[in-house]
């Protein structure tokens, strides 16, 4: 627990203002989900990854994504050795415990469907070989608003994938001048020690899995996954992946709240990075999707 | 859930000022304070129905009548209930899913959320701007749709109307059609269920300047309903209008098979009228009904109208003919049964009304109650009210079914409607007997005529011989005979006497006096001189019970004992029977017997019969003119009326008065009531002589306990079909292995016997008397009218009580103790002026509450934690909370 808060804390000094991003992010972390972070360039995307690959002191990969990337580029490819008259595996940047996809949306659906397999399965098969990918594996992805020139919208099937999307948006008037006031967070992320082990990552996760949820709390989870698929307020609802992924976020957001038991407000508050991204809006929405699922969640009884 | 929504449509002022005392809320709670009830006009019109069924039950003192009065009140009494219940701790919610807006002309849906369904409700925009939504009303006719019960929702939310964009497309294409044509705005929109498919499009379409001609104005009665959806479709496509017709299809299928349900129904209430009508009512009512059962099954156009007039003529003629008169008892209740067959023949078509349950429909089933109640004045046997309770079922089962909501398909055997009419009957039984046994039973209001005896009994006022034959084998019940103290009657001592027939033309026995046919029967009575002074009752299986007491001079009255009485029960028609005349003249002038006394002269007819080589039979077959000669001398095969007639004409021939008389011998206990009972096949016919003297007297003899002793002896085995059967059957099967069978077929007519007797005491024969004994039972010593109405009162509160018990107990038991824990606060918070939205967690509220002590966090802490902790880790139970709950949120700090 107490290493949990000081990784917060630690990451709190690098991206300033965004507590409640980074709050998501290691709840992310702890209900052992990947993490998509969209956001338009420049707002501390890769930071954000970044740091929290360092503090949590982990095998760390950072791939850019672009047009041409191959999908054994990220898997790798067996090179003939010569001298030993045989072939040799060379494995790619997959082969992590921390991947940092940046712009992911930028790769074409080839390659980024390369990564289905790492992300669900935790494994990798190329070449006729599987190969098992290190504990804990973690893909931090960050992708630029779908709009943008010369992006790939990520599959249905992918973003479902991705535990949480998180947004972080601009900081605010007094960490923006902080960050003008000459704080390098790139310096300062090669400074930064790690506090935390894998092991005790794990063991933190596991503790997190034994928060309980109750009954009420299941039929509470329930009910939100038949309203999101009622035809009432969103297109297309909600997949079972994405309902016990609604739990397991809720229960790390309880276990991190330092409560050993999940509320109806835990739901509430991974609710959005947790589905709003696996939604499709009614053909005449008159609201954002994150305000849509706002309005669905207060009317759902307890 | 049966619940309707709609706009509340009154304009008036002074009822929008009496809704805004209470706040507006976009949530509406329905509780015991905002449901309103009043009966339907259907409700009403079913109250004045009751209202001339029990006038009809109280002058024709129809005991049964009641049953089925009680019953219906009963059922509606539950069906009170069940709509209170469905209303009760409803939630309904404006729907957040939408954005309230849209432009000038446009419809939009406001959703409704209840519960998990949604119910959208059109809304037309009709007027610029910011402007509150209309009043709401939440109204059930359910289950039987004698009762509206309603709440009013004041909406809080509003809408926001933009005007109409510049150019003249708007959006939706029925929007563009109304905007085109103004004037017709009201009469075209999309289908929505229980519409009429003409209403939809009908008037609209046969105004517009470019309709076809061939859809020319005319009633679409006469064409299919396939051809009716046909048209619709094509008509809608072609004006673009939007019409849900697989809906439209849904919705008069329901509605069709609804009426055919109806029908049969009344089909069910019509077929036992068989039993006591002239057969040619109910079968032209069941022709009727089921004709049109045929015409909606198979999509056939409804009879013509003009069908009408000459069917309720021909009614009028077969009623008329008959009887001569339209009033009495059989002559109402053939016109009620035929009436209720031309009226089925009117039920309108799904298709051309809208498919409500229209007033047509309601008409039915009142002629239907007042038919079921008409079946209590020709029988109230225990079949009959069966016959009859399942007749109301029916009835309740269809309008259960049409004034429920249902989204399963509503037939079966287990199905919603049908639990529901189970529920309303069983649940209405005990009120039902309260009100039976108690309510206080009143005289007739109005003399009405007499009513005719109707003539089931074997007996007539006359017999003639070679009659009776098929009689005997009758084994219906005549009437029962319980004596006031034990021991009872020996079967061979017990005489009823009937009738005393001392005319004969030679053929046929007739009374003294020339009797009109429509006299009343004469009671039997009881003729057993030695067991003088014994009180008895008599329960007649068709007529009112009577009590009496065995006389000793039964057989002789004054009028008996008169000259000319005694001249014509000495007369013989002249020339018949020559030889037996000529055998006793030559006898009587015989000096052996110049002193015979009429006893010795009788005793003396009886040993010739006795030693003659006579035998008794049950089909003697036909005699020829002199029976008596016939009887004597060649063929000496008879039964009672062939040996009384003989013995009677024998005695004449020597001078002395003797006379048939006419009635039961013999009795079977049924050992299940201890009563006697007698049937038709116990008719006998015996004889009686006088024995001359001053102090003269009439002496019954029975010639057949001479020529058969077994007759008399044993008529309770020779009553029994099963010792009949029995001894057909030796030879061919074994008897012993038969033998139970017999014993447990006698075994079971002996308790269907002793029920139905127990149904006439109970229930067909309950009158005010019954409910003085009752009452004296109950131990109350001069009881009176007000002491029924007390008891009656008591019953009730009490049953009122234990439904209000069972009502709350099955209600408590599904709603959440916890939820309406959190009602509380809400309702708690409000009355300080603090709202918090709807499904507030605990932290939410407590983030609410703008002074919330720590203990009050505290305490909501605890209280999410009773829900959502793990058992282990609970601190607090709900039941110890809900205890505090009040002392923390006591006051306002």
């Amino acid at each position: 627990m107490q290493e949990i808060q000081n990784l917060i804390k630690q990451l709190n000094t690098v991206i300033v203002g965004k507590q409640a991003a980074i709050l998501m992010a290691v709840t992310c972390l702890l209900a052992n989900g990947h993490l998509l972070i969209e956001d338009v360039p420049g707002v501390g995307k890769t930071t954000l990854a970044h740091a929290l690959a360092k503090s949590l002191g982990l095998r760390f990969n950072r791939v850019q994504f672009t047009a041409d990337l191959m999908p054994s580029d990220l898997t790798g490819v067996s090179i003939y050795d010569r001298a030993k008259e045989q072939w040799i595996y060379h494995a790619g940047p997959l082969f992590t415990q921390v991947l940092l996809a940046d712009e992911i949306n930028r790769a074409s659906p080839k390659t980024q469907s390369a990564l289905l397999e790492a992300m669900e399965e935790k494994q990798v098969s190329a070449e006729g070989q599987t190969r098992a990918l290190p504990a804990p594996f973690f893909v931090l992805a960050t992708q630029n608003p779908r709009e943008q020139a010369g992006t790939n919208a990520l599959p249905e099937s992918q973003m479902d994938r991705f535990l949480m999307r998180l947004s972080l948006g601009y900081p605010d008037a007094a960490s923006e001048r902080k960050l003008l006031s000459g704080l390098d967070s790139r310096r300062a992320i090669e400074a930064m020690p790690a506090v935390m082990s894998a092991l005790q990552l794990v063991e933190a996760q596991q503790a997190a899995m034994r928060v309980h949820a109750s009954d009420a709390l299941l039929d509470y989870v329930q009910r939100i996954t038949a309203a999101s698929r009622s035809g009432q307020w969103f297109a297309q609802g909600i997949s079972p992946r994405a309902a016990i992924s609604l739990l397991r976020s809720a229960k790390a957001f309880a276990y991190l709240a330092g409560h050993d038991f999940v509320s109806p407000d835990d739901v509430k508050a991974v609710a959005v990075p947790v589905m709003a991204h696996r939604l499709t809006d009614l053909d005449n929405a008159s609201r954002a999707t994150e305000q849509q699922l706002g309005v669905m969640l207060a009317s759902i009884p307890l | 859930m049966h619940l309707n929504l709609r706009w509340d449509t009154r304009q008036s002022k002074w009822w929008a000022k009496w809704m805004s005392r209470k706040p507006a809320n976009d949530t509406h709670v329905l509780t015991a304070h905002n449901i309103y009830a009043l009966p339907t006009r259907a409700g009403w019109m079913m109250l004045v129905t009751v209202a001339v069924l029990m006038l009809a039950t109280i002058n024709y003192q129809l005991s049964l009548s009641y049953v089925l009065i009680f019953l219906l009140m009963g059922a509606g009494v539950v069906g009170l209930f069940l709509a209170y219940r469905e209303l009760t701790r409803k939630r309904l919610t404006l729907s957040s899913a939408q954005l309230l807006n849209g432009k000038l002309g446009e419809e939009i849906d406001v959703l409704i959320q209840m519960g998990d369904e949604v119910q959208r409700l059109p809304f037309k925009l009709e007027r610029v701007g910011a402007q509150p939504l209309p009043r709401v009303i939440c109204e059930t006719r359910y289950p039987l749709g004698l009762l509206r019960l309603w709440s009013v929702w004041r909406l809080a939310s509003t809408v926001h109307v933009e005007p109409p964009d510049s150019e003249s497309g708007t959006r939706t294409s029925h929007s563009q059609w109304t905007s085109a044509q103004g004037d017709m705005k009201t009469d075209i929109r999309s289908y929505r269920v229980g519409d009429a498919p003409r209403d939809v499009l009908w008037k609209t379409a046969a105004k517009r300047p470019d309709t076809p001609s061939n859809w020319g104005v005319r009633d679409w009665g006469d064409e299919s309903l396939e051809q009716t959806l046909h048209r619709s479709t094509t008509m809608a496509r072609h004006h673009d209008v939007q019409t849900d017709f697989d809906a439209l299809r849904r919705a008069l299928s329901a509605a069709r098979t609804r009426d055919r349900t109806l029908l049969l129904a009344l089909l069910l209430i019509a077929l036992p009228f068989f039993q006591h009508l002239v057969w040619w009512y109910p079968l032209m009512a069941c022709c009727l009904i089921a004709w049109r059962w045929w015409q909606i099954k198979t999509d056939a156009a409804p009879a013509p109208k003009w069908l009408q007039l000459p069917l309720i003529m021909a009614l009028g003629v077969l009623v008329w003919l008959p009887f001569r008169a339209f009033s009495g008892i059989e002559a109402s209740v053939s016109s009620c049964i035929g009436l209720l067959g031309i009226k089925a023949l009117e039920l309108p078509d799904a298709k051309n009304k809208a498919q409500d349950f229209t007033r047509d429909h309601w008409v039915l089933i009142y002629l239907g109650l007042f038919t079921l109640s008409a079946h209590f004045l020709v029988s109230q046997s225990l079949t009959s009210s069966v016959q009859v309770v399942l007749g109301l079922m029916a009835l309740l089962y269809v309008l259960v079914l049409s004034h429920s909501k249902l989204a399963e398909k509503p037939y079966g055997l287990w199905s919603h409607p049908v639990r529901t009419t189970l529920i309303l009957v069983i649940f209405g039984t005990p009120f039902m007997a309260a009100m039976f046994f108690l309510f206080p039973r009143f005289a007739p209001l109005w003399s009405l005529q007499e009513q005719k005896t109707l003539s089931v009994t074997g007996l007539t006022s006359e017999m003639r011989v070679g009659d009776m034959g098929e009689l005997s084998r009758d084994n219906k019940i005549v009437l029962r005979l319980e004596m006031d103290a034990p021991p009872l009657l020996d079967s061979k001592d017990i005489y009823l006497r009937s009738y005393v027939l001392p005319r004969f033309d030679g053929r046929t026995w007739t009374g003294y006096r020339s009797d009109n046919p429509q006299a009343p029967k004469p009671k039997p009575i009881l003729d057993a001189p030695e067991h003088k002074g014994r009180g008895y009752s008599v329960m007649l299986e068709e007529g009112k019970p009577y009590r009496a007491s065995v006389l000793l001079d039964a057989r002789s009255d004054s009028e008996s004992k008169s000259r000319p009485y005694l001249q014509t029960t000495l007369t013989l028609p002249l020339g018949s029977n020559p030889r037996t005349s000529q055998w006793l003249q030559g006898l009587k002038e015989d000096v052996q017997f110049q002193n015979f006394s009429p006893a010795q002269w009788s005793s003396y007819v009886l040993e010739v019969l006795k030693s003659g080589g006579y035998r008794y039979t049950l089909s003697p077959g036909t005699y020829g003119l002199h029976v008596v000669d016939e009887l004597l001398f060649d063929r000496k095969l008879g039964f009672c009326e062939h040996y009384a007639t003989a013995y009677v004409v024998a005695m004449r021939s020597l001078g002395i008065p003797a006379r048939v008389v006419t009635g039961y011998q013999g009795a079977e206990i049924n050992p299940m009531d201890g009563l006697q009972v007698v049937r038709n096949s116990n008719a006998h016919a015996w004889a009686e002589y006088w024995d001359g003297g001053v102090d003269g007297a009439w002496q019954r003899i029975d010639p057949t306990a001479v020529v058969a002793p077994a007759r008399i002896q044993n008529a309770e085995s020779f009553n029994q079909a099963p010792a009949q059967l029995a001894e057909r059957g030796r030879g061919v099967w074994s008897s012993s292995l038969l033998a139970p069978v017999f014993r447990g077929f006698w075994r079971a007519r002996q308790s269907w016997e002793a029920t139905n007797h127990a149904w006439e005491t109970w229930f067909a024969g309950y009158n005010q008397t019954a409910q003085m004994n009752l009452l004296k039972r109950l131990g109350i010593d001069d009881p009176s009218w007000k002491d029924l109405v007390q008891i009656l009162d008591a019953v009730l509160l009490m049953l009122l009580l234990i439904g209000v018990v069972i009502y709350a107990w099955r209600g408590s038991g599904k709603q959440d103790q916890w939820l309406i824990l959190v009602e509380a606060i809400r309702v708690k918070a409000l009355r300080q002026g603090v709202s918090f939205p709807e499904n507030a967690t605990p932290r939410e509220i407590a983030l609410a509450l703008p002074h919330r002590t720590p203990h009050i966090t505290q305490w909501l802490m605890e209280l999410e934690s009773a829900r959502y902790a793990s058992p282990a880790a609970q601190k607090t139970d709900l039941a110890t909370l809900k205890r505090q709950f009040k002392k923390i949120f006591k006051a306002p700090p």
